[in-house]
């Protein structure tokens, strides 16, 4: 079955923050809780944006080591976590190299990104995908095949050795401070 | 002459209409020309066997075809196969749809033009049928395998639901199930082509197993019988050494998960086999991996990268930089070392150098480190500092 992952374009990106505030506005109900955060990652030689959620890893860690189940993975590669079952140990959160489930001091309860499962569901956007006026993040439908002309990590964005997180980059403009690399990944310059 | 193979070809497409299969076929069309008739898929499984009754011949499940038989462009090709000892002539007419599915053998040296008609006719109705047969693997297999993958990733409604659904296809998961997860060590051929071929041997090594597909690799649940005490990690381990001994043009990887008692554990068995998997590849571990023999390297592996890197600047710097500089290999000799137990006879020949230029070597990273090897903390830290440069890519 098809895998829903997120594509995102820094070259596109100027740190509006639509996309962290859709969010928190999707998920009023919870406390104020938002799941999109930009992290503005600094180079040498110039800076680009990040917008950063959960990337619904391949080998999700946050899956292994709840005690409590209350993580699963849908067919469509969605990684949900069900914080009725959440009992707020905080492994999840520790155990995350990207910082994605956070614990709420409101709930004492851990939740994160669910992709916005029930728009997806209903034909719509996630939100934060839907607010980004300069269509730098997006929604692609992974089959087998990587999105043309993409690739898996950048700097800043986190250790992508293990988990296999499903969030793709591309780059429509070339961004000061990147090199390319060997095998289609990008570097800090040198 | 027309009239007769239109009758034939007419005589065919009924036979297909009332299920006849492909059995069906190969008969038909021995009864037409006379001789034997075999149909064999791609693996070379044969599927059909059809021979005159006064020619009484019988043949093995599978045949060898010889390598000119895919790459000529003639058609019939002549080929000369061995079954049972003894050797015949066949023509052989590969069956194609974008690529060769399957072949059609006729047991003779000659055929006439006529004939050929006939067995054309009869190679388009096997094409339909073997297609046809795929489609229904293929869907069943898909069935399969997102039942697999809602197991694999805790993606259903309660244990009950688990069991009944499981019940469906004939899998009891009220036993414990051994998780093994395999991966091809190339890249190609891809999983989808070779996974008849494993599902075979797998089941005839592990009987009861389950076997499904989720990426690009292939998931073995190996049910493990409650009453009855067995080591199962030596079972994984002879079920690996027979298995990659009988696929040498395949070779895999196996990691494999702990044993939990109850299936709704199975998801993170799941996790860890993958994650032995993983670090198998990394700290080029030999044979399976199970998750549970790991050791400290599960302490290394959800560290964050510039944590990797800095640990083992720091055990290992200035022999890292005596590398650089004089480009020693100290911390490859070091690695050989420590992995095969301290055996200086073992390691001085995987290393190919001598006794004493393997102590040298040992005493000029001990005088780098400022310490000595005979300290069990400095071991410890030397060796778990080899395994992150190991994991990281450094050696």
């Amino acid at each position: 079955m098809s895998q829903w992952q997120f594509l995102f374009d820094p070259s596109l990106c100027i740190g509006c923050r639509a996309c962290e505030i859709a969010c928190r506005n999707e998920f009023a109900d919870k406390e104020g809780e938002q799941w999109r955060w930009i992290k503005d990652v600094e180079l040498e030689n110039g800076s680009y944006y990040l917008s950063l959620s959960c990337n619904h890893c391949e080998n999700p860690e946050c899956f292994r080591v709840c005690p409590e189940k209350s993580y699963r993975k849908r067919r469509d590669g969605i990684v949900l976590h069900d914080a009725k079952l959440c009992t707020g140990c905080g492994n999840c959160v520790r155990a995350c190299p990207f910082g994605v489930p956070r614990y709420s001091f409101e709930t004492n309860k851990v939740d994160k990104c669910n992709f916005c499962y029930h728009r997806l569901d209903n034909g719509l956007l996630p939100a934060c995908i839907d607010a980004c006026m300069n269509n730098a993040l997006k929604l692609v439908h992974k089959d087998s095949v990587e999105p043309a002309g993409s690739f898996s990590t950048l700097p800043g964005f986190g250790d992508t050795l293990f988990t296999k997180p499903t969030t793709r980059f591309i780059l429509t403009n070339n961004l000061s401070g990147l090199s390319e690399k060997k095998g289609g990944h990008y570097d800090k310059r040198d | 002459m027309t009239k007769e193979i239109e009758i034939f070809a007419n005589k065919i497409a009924y036979a297909q209409v009332d299920g006849c299969g492909i059995q069906g076929l190969g008969r038909i069309l021995m009864q037409k020309i006379k001789k034997p008739v075999m149909i064999i898929d791609k693996f070379r499984k044969v599927i059909s066997w059809h021979s005159p009754y006064e020619q009484n011949i019988s043949m093995e499940e599978k045949i060898t075809l010889p390598s000119m038989v895919k790459d000529s462009e003639e058609i019939p090709v002549s080929a000369m196969i061995v079954s049972k000892g003894k050797k015949y002539n066949f023509l052989v007419w590969p069956i194609h749809k974008e690529k060769i599915i399957g072949y059609l053998l006729i047991l003779h040296r000659e055929i006439s033009d006529f004939e050929k008609n006939f067995v054309n006719v009869t190679c388009r109705a096997v094409m339909i049928e073997m297609s046809k047969k795929q489609e229904l693997y293929d869907s069943i297999q898909e069935y399969k395998d997102d039942f697999i993958r809602d197991i694999l990733f805790n993606n259903y409604d309660g244990l009950d639901t688990a069991l009944r659904s499981g019940k469906l296809w004939g899998w009891d998961f009220s036993m414990p199930y051994i998780v093994m997860v395999l991966e091809m060590k190339m890249d190609k051929p891809s999983i989808d082509n070779i996974r008849p071929i494993f599902e075979e041997k797998i089941k005839s090594l592990c009987s009861g197993s389950i076997i499904g597909k989720v990426g690009s690799t292939l998931v073995v649940l190996y049910p493990v019988k409650k009453n009855i005490h067995i080591d199962w990690k030596e079972t994984v381990r002879n079920f690996y050494d027979k298995a990659s001994g009988q696929l040498l043009d395949f070779p895999f990887y196996i990691g494999v998960g702990k044993l939990y008692s109850t299936p709704n554990m199975l998801y993170r068995s799941y996790q860890q086999a993958k994650v032995a998997l993983e670090l198998r590849e990394l700290s080029r571990l030999e044979g399976a991996a199970f998750f549970d023999e790991l050791g400290t390297v599960r302490l290394f592996y959800n560290q964050s990268r510039q944590d990797l890197e800095e640990f083992v600047d720091e055990i290992l710097g200035p022999i890292i930089q005596y590398d650089k500089e004089k480009d020693a290999k100290l911390l490859f000799t070091l690695w050989e070392y420590f992995r095969v137990n301290t055996n200086m006879a073992v390691a001085t020949k995987n290393l190919y150098i001598h006794v004493n230029t393997l102590r040298y070597r040992l005493k000029k990273a001990e005088e780098l480190l400022e310490k000595s090897f005979d300290n069990i903390e400095t071991k410890f830290n030397v060796y778990g500092a080899l395994k992150v440069a190991v994991m990281l890519g450094n050696i």
